[in-house]
């Protein structure tokens, strides 16, 4: 077995004190990996934000898309290192009980205003750089290749035709597709985004 | 598996939840992996990857993980793909209904990478494996076939000889024919042997004298060179030492390509043998004849065994086949390389012949 080594090139940032989450264990289940730790955590509380009026509705009426969400829930927050919110979900999972939804809404929340409070969402801007000039012929070239590499469909490929793309200064509409592009990407949804990007070329 | 074999290992993630994908992703970056957020997407990629084990989701809307593993299984194209289940750790009743659809492994949420990775590698390992059987008990059966075909040659002859000698026993020149038949047929047994033993054996490789082996290969050659009346041009200096194995080096590769190089030269001509310009630590020689040459459609399969080609040579001098595969075998077991041009008679009548280039580790 490889001996797994922590991202040490991606390592600026530092993981906050956090009183819902046990981050010690969820560091652990993503190998010692800060950077993927805090991309999940990241996702997390941009994704799971009103999961529970949406799960208030689908018990009611779908119960099988309630089970799901429940069930996505039980994993991601055991993967996280929250552990009463895991423990909650695990047992609204098993029962889908809906009496279980103000704790479950009050777990969920305490996670994620804990992670959006923290400096995980303070950084974003980051620092503005003078970008360089592109030729016609360049800017063809790295779309070309943008195309290709979404249509292989590994992020290892697309990841850094993205930032070559972004160290040029783009027309606007050219930076309006990739940050059109851009979360499609980041949540694999290839078809999207390429037709996203034929959509603007045609 | 090694570093670059992993990196060509490809991984179908199949998960609904971009947050598992993500984790899923960094657990298996070693791997080629690819991630799919649904079944459907999951099913159209494997049409056009070439996937070597699928990681599946069992709860996702639209089509879940078992019904997305059932078309896997059902698909000839990608029935022996192994599927390992994505599942929660209580679910008793996901378990068997995932192995019951064709499921190998499944593995639990939340993920624990080393026990991922661990049971990811075993099945990759498993297919790995299973290929390598398949692959080779598919060479042996063409090399079984391709025998079979060469040898009832010289054993349909030696019966035709004996029947006419039954017939006349007192033409005892036909005991001749019956003797060379059978040595062509054990010349094609031996060579045979040759060939399984490189497969089977590691060989002990060392440096041997370049010119000293082909000296020894061409005393052997002497009598076909003579009676073709062949001008052999021997120009190797006498202190070149190549990696190799000396007996199969003589009685193998220079044998055999000399063999050819005669076979397929008008009488009367001429073999070169010469030492081609160095790259550093590699030393590559030359064997050039100005004979008929060897038409595009048979040098693409001159070292397939189950292509075989057996042609007659200028003086209707036969052969096994089994040569050119079995010198390629030897080349690669000293670590070396062997390239063929050639140009056919049928398309330069005015300048063809074969020129092999052999390349030896200094």
């Amino acid at each position: 077995m490889p001996e797994i080594s922590n991202n040490s090139d991606t390592v600026s940032e530092t993981i906050p004190e956090f009183k819902y989450i046990d981050t010690t264990d969820g560091l652990k289940l993503m190998m010692g990996d800060t950077a993927l730790y805090l991309s999940v955590l990241r996702t997390f509380a941009t994704e799971y934000q009103d999961r529970t009026n949406q799960l208030r509705q689908l018990l009611h009426d779908d119960r099988e898309s309630a089970k799901r969400i429940t069930h996505t829930m039980k994993g991601l927050s055991a993967n996280i290192g929250a552990k009463a919110l895991h423990d909650v979900a695990a047992t609204l999972d098993a029962t889908l009980n809906d009496s279980l939804l103000p704790i479950f809404e009050i777990e969920l929340m305490n996670v994620i205003d804990e992670i959006k409070n923290s400096a995980l969402f303070d950084e974003q801007q980051a620092p503005q750089q003078k970008k360089a000039m592109i030729s016609k012929e360049k800017r063809d070239e790295l779309f070309k290749d943008l195309v290709n590499a979404i249509k292989k469909r590994r992020p290892p490929l697309i990841q850094p035709v993205i930032a070559s793309l972004e160290f040029y200064e783009l027309s606007s509409s050219d930076t309006e597709m990739i940050e059109t592009i851009k979360p499609f990407i980041k949540k694999y949804k290839f078809k999207q985004a390429l037709e996203t990007i034929d959509e603007v070329f045609s | 598996m090694n570093t670059e074999e992993k990196r060509q290992m490809t991984i179908l993630v199949v998960d609904d939840t971009e947050a598992n994908i993500d984790m899923l992703l960094a657990i298996l970056k070693e791997y080629d992996a690819i991630p799919a957020t649904s079944g459907e997407d999951a099913l159209s990629l494997l049409v056009k990857e070439k996937v070597d084990l699928v990681l599946l989701d069992i709860i996702m809307p639209e089509m879940n993980g078992f019904e997305v593993c059932r078309q896997i299984k059902n698909n000839p194209n990608t029935l022996e793909i192994p599927v390992i289940f994505i599942t929660a750790i209580d679910d008793e009743e996901s378990i068997e209904e995932a192995y019951r659809t064709g499921g190998v492994d499944y593995i639990t949420k939340p993920f624990r990478p080393r026990e991922l990775m661990a049971r990811v590698k075993t099945h990759l390992h498993l297919q790995y494996t299973k290929k390598l059987l398949k692959k080779q008990v598919e060479s042996q059966r063409e090399l079984l076939h391709v025998l079979c075909h060469d040898l009832s040659n010289p054993l349909g002859a030696i019966e035709s000889y004996a029947e006419y000698y039954q017939e006349f026993p007192q033409d005892r020149g036909i005991v001749d024919d019956i003797l060379s038949a059978s040595r062509d047929g054990m010349n094609i047994i031996n060579l045979t042997r040759g060939l399984m033993a490189t497969e089977e054996k590691e060989m002990n490789i060392y440096p041997v004298n370049l010119k000293h082996s082909l000296d020894q290969s061409l005393a052997i050659l002497k009598a076909k060179l003579d009676n073709k009346k062949i001008d052999l041009k021997l120009d190797i200096p006498d202190n070149v030492m190549v990696i190799a194995e000396e007996v199969s080096l003589i009685n193998t590769v220079f044998n055999n390509l000399i063999t050819n190089a005669i076979k397929f030269s008008e009488p009367g001509s001429y073999i070169k043998i010469y030492l081609k310009k160095q790259e550093p630590q590699a030393i590559s020689i030359m064997i050039q004849d100005s004979g008929i040459g060897i038409p595009k459609d048979l040098l693409g399969n001159l070292f397939d065994v189950s292509k075989t080609t057996n042609r007659a040579g200028t003086n209707g001098e036969k052969g096994t086949g089994f040569g050119m595969p079995l010198v390629k075998k030897f080349m690669e077991k000293y670590g070396g390389d062997i390239h063929v041009y050639s140009k056919a008679i049928e398309e330069f009548p005015d300048d063809h012949g074969t020129k092999i280039c052999l390349t030896f580790n200094e």
